[in-house]
């Protein structure tokens, strides 16, 4: 079929007969199979171990949520996180980013939960939710107060397990690279923290907690401007807490916190969150009521 | 009056060509073929070079209106016939004043390639034409459940009934319509958190099986965990999808940066509590798989018997995979914890013989396991399906041999189908050879010693999942499958006529024909 082909093609003409052939060799080629080889013929090496040089984690810490409470250009900046759960062959990811004004005691927070998205404003008392194009008023029992530094100081007591890792940077910015790895039932034993407060009352006498936790793997590891960097120097960076936790009938699933901090001091963030006022033209007040079924 | 019928007929046909050629060989072309797509154009333009001087440009405008109807009634959204129907003319009528004022097409040409557009839109919704090439469509099930959440819920196939054809076991929430609530003068619609079984069966077409015939409580169980928007939702016993948190809850708290992994463990503490605390503190359980049974693992045991012979052991194992075919009559047990292990009665006494551990497969948090004899040699092999796929077959000194393996991310074994025939297929999503997207498509292949054949593929959109079971009881396996965004189960098999090939040949004799045409014209005029 393809010569006879060629020889219709030859006999009108001979400028694109070229493409012609190419073009029935090519649809030939298309039916062709192919066989997929393996590329794996060995188990991937176990990863080098971490450095452990001796270094006070727990000073270089202190100083940086100090620095980061208290120096006057990290009061206002941008953020980017999320929460990450890898199960089976299932990933729900919910993602928070925005700015924060701290002086103004306001951020936003562009969020987005197993697949739902919505947006978030805080001005101190006040604060408001979006449900698609709708503005409603947040819950006033449901504002907490904003304290972007809140938790850091509870992972104090195991700095003296921590490990350095290579020095990395975030953002341009050089930093120091700590790491603590744990199980969960020391963390929580250990940890200050009042949020684990419920957990630890129950610990004592509960064995299905108790061997939840420890089975449970904790890997925090926290980027740090380094003391001589232009900017940002001992600013908190980059956070993030790895999880591994046994699941019933579902092995054991990866969950990543991460959160990363960037463009501190940047003055349109001030303008941003100004006032509520942008955002109170559009809220709709009033009760929700049921209609009807939909068909 | 014939000569016209003959004439409509023909663009009928020439508007089911242009159909079948746009979604398999031109979607094929862009989506796997890279190289081929290169050489798509060149062809198009030699085809149209090849029409007549004073019908080309009618020629190109018919071909480019049937492709843009296709298109722009794809993506109508009525859920209501009668609004679908307005829509479809409405643009009708646009594409036919176009049509009429730049090329003077008529109006029934046009009407035409309209009703077909139209049709085949009907008939095969959701790009299913794209699956043509290698399957055919059975059936489509209505959508099980509306709401926010994208992802497929998940389904299985199993003999319920024992009429030796599979049933697919879903779940999902349309047998409660969704609320619709009121704020001012606006009106939003509630997802309902209640959710159903969905039971289909095969009986001359695909019925769903009505509560009061299902065993719930059985059933129920068979729905495979696969915790769908965990940890911010849980499915509870009685099928309740409940959110655990509240938008501004996550955004005040998330906030105090500082505390998330806290919170997060607090979350997750919760949630696992609440679903132990309904098992009664048993991570899994399996009656019977294989020479094993009353399999628990609970609190830091494996227990259960094997032919017979009770037996304990220590393991942090969450899941049981199933037995294991060793060879010479002996069998093993395979569970996930942190990592895959496979037990052994060994001398009388239960012993891990084989580990595959986090570090020498990557991801193994997110992988499916499954358990095959892909090469027929009596050893089950284990096949991490997802992600970094790769084959394992355990051998008698305590390593894995690797018979196959992959570091594509994207790849992913889905399922095999009419196992242990000669049918045998593997049924694989695998993103293009020489592309770097990953959008990965099903594809079928066959084992062997050089690596996995393929077989066919098809070029079907959004496949989340797909499970292969005889559902009709003909001896061949169905492929019943989920896709991003319906929420519906697609159910084929797999035809063997060779479409992509007969489409070939057709646009190959139209070319000829054109040539001859032409060619005669030529020699005509000389």
């Amino acid at each position: 079929m393809p010569n006879k082909l060629t020889a219709f093609i030859q006999s009108i003409s001979k400028n694109w007969r070229t493409l012609a052939v190419g073009a029935v060799a090519s649809a030939m080629l298309l039916t062709a199979g192919c066989t997929y080889p393996s590329e794996v013929s060995e188990f991937s090496a176990v990863a080098a171990a971490t450095d452990t040089a001796s270094f006070d984690a727990r000073e270089l810490l202190e100083h940086a949520i100090e620095v980061t409470d208290t120096d006057e250009a990290a009061q206002s900046y941008w953020y980017t996180g999320y929460v990450k759960n890898n199960i089976g062959r299932r990933s729900t990811t919910s993602m928070y980013d925005g700015i924060v004004y701290r002086p103004g005691d306001a951020y936003l927070v562009n969020g987005r939960v197993a697949t739902r998205q919505y947006r978030y404003f805080h001005f101190g008392d006040q604060s408001y939710i979006s449900r698609g194009s709708s503005w409603f008023r947040g819950e006033p029992e449901r504002v907490l107060p904003f304290d972007p530094l809140r938790g850091f100081s509870d992972w104090l007591p195991f700095m003296d397990d921590a490990v350095k890792l290579e020095d990395s940077s975030v953002l341009s910015t050089p930093t120091d690279v700590i790491q603590v790895q744990l199980d969960a039932r020391e963390w929580v034993e250990r940890s200050p923290s009042d949020l684990f407060d419920e957990l630890r009352a129950e610990l004592a006498d509960n064995e299905t907690l108790q061997h939840l936790l420890e089975n449970t793997v904790v890997k925090m590891t926290l980027w740090i401007g380094k003391p001589d960097a232009p900017k940002q120097a001992s600013y908190i960076l980059q956070y993030s807490t790895w999880l591994v936790m046994p699941l019933p009938g579902g092995g054991y699933f990866d969950q990543e916190t991460f959160f990363r901090f960037y463009q501190h001091d940047d003055p349109a963030i001030e303008s941003q969150l100004s006032s509520p006022e942008r955002i109170e033209k559009y809220v709709v007040d009033g009760n929700f009521e049921q209609v009807e079924y939909a068909d | 009056m014939l000569k016209r019928l003959g004439r409509y007929t023909a663009l009928v046909l020439y508007c089911l060509y242009l159909y079948l050629c746009y979604h398999l060989l031109l979607i094929g072309a862009f989506a796997d073929w890279s190289w081929y797509s290169f050489i798509v154009v060149p062809i198009v333009f030699v085809l149209f070079w090849l029409v007549p001087r004073e019908q080309r440009k009618a020629a190109i405008v018919y071909t480019l209106m049937f492709v843009f109807l296709d298109q722009a009634l794809y993506r109508i959204r009525w859920k209501e016939m009668h609004w679908y129907i307005l829509n479809a003319v409405f643009i009708g009528m646009v594409i036919y004043a176009i049509g009429r004022w730049y090329a003077k097409l008529k109006l029934v040409p046009i009407a035409l390639a309209l009703v077909v557009a139209f049709t085949m839109n009907i008939l095969l919704p959701d790009r299913m034409a794209q699956g043509l090439s290698h399957l055919w469509p059975m059936a489509v099930t209505k959508q099980q459940y509306v709401g926010e959440l994208k992802e497929p819920f998940p389904f299985t196939l199993a003999d319920i009934d024992g009429d030796n054809k599979k049933e697919i076991i879903t779940i999902g929430n349309t047998d409660q319509p969704a609320r619709i609530v009121r704020i001012d003068d606006r009106t939003f619609e509630v997802e309902d958190v209640q959710f159903s079984l969905f039971v289909y069966e095969w009986n001359k077409g695909l019925k769903r099986i009505p509560d009061e015939n299902l065993d719930a409580a059985r059933v129920k169980q068979l729905v495979p965990q696969e915790y769908v928007g965990f940890p911010y939702y849980i499915l509870t016993d009685d099928l309740k999808l409940q959110p655990l948190v509240v938008r501004q809850e996550l955004a005040e708290t998330m906030t105090q940066f500082g505390t998330a992994p806290f919170r997060a463990l607090v979350m997750n503490a919760e949630n696992i509590l609440m679903l132990l605390e309904q098992s009664g503190g048993v991570y899994d359980r399996a009656e019977q798989t294989g020479r094993f049974t009353d399999l628990v693992l609970a609190k830091g045991t494996l227990t259960g018997s094997y032919d017979g012979q009770p037996f304990e052991v220590d393991s942090d194992a969450t899941e049981i995979i199933g037995a294991i075919e060793l060879g010479d009559g002996r069998q093993g047990l395979i569970v996930k914890g942190i990592n895959i292990s496979l037990y052994e009665m060994v001398d009388g006494k239960m012993t891990e013989t084989h580990v595959l551990t986090r570090a020498m497969q990557p991801n193994l948090a997110q992988s499916q396991i499954m358990i095959t004899d892909v090469n027929h040699n009596g050893i089950e092999e284990l096949t991490v399906a997802f992600p970094y796929s790769i084959i394992l077959e355990p051998s008698s000194d305590g390593q894995w041999n690797i018979l196959w393996g992959t570091r594509e991310r994207s790849f992913r074994v889905e399922t095999v189908m009419n196992q242990g025939t000669k049918d045998e297929t593997i049924l694989a999503m695998q993103k293009s050879m020489v592309r770097a997207s990953d959008t990965n498509y099903l594809t079928g292949f066959k084992y062997s010693d050089e690596g996995l054949k393929r077989e066919w593929k098809i070029f079907l959109p959004g496949v989340v999942r797909a499970i292969a079971g005889d559902l009709d009881g003909d001896g061949h396996d169905e492929i019943v499958m989920t896709r991003t965004d319906t929420h519906k189960l697609y159910i084929w098999k797999t035809h063997g006529i060779p479409v992509n090939e007969i489409l070939i040949g057709l646009t190959t004799l139209l070319a000829i024909g054109l040539a001859v045409l032409r060619w005669r014209r030529w020699r005509h005029a000389k």
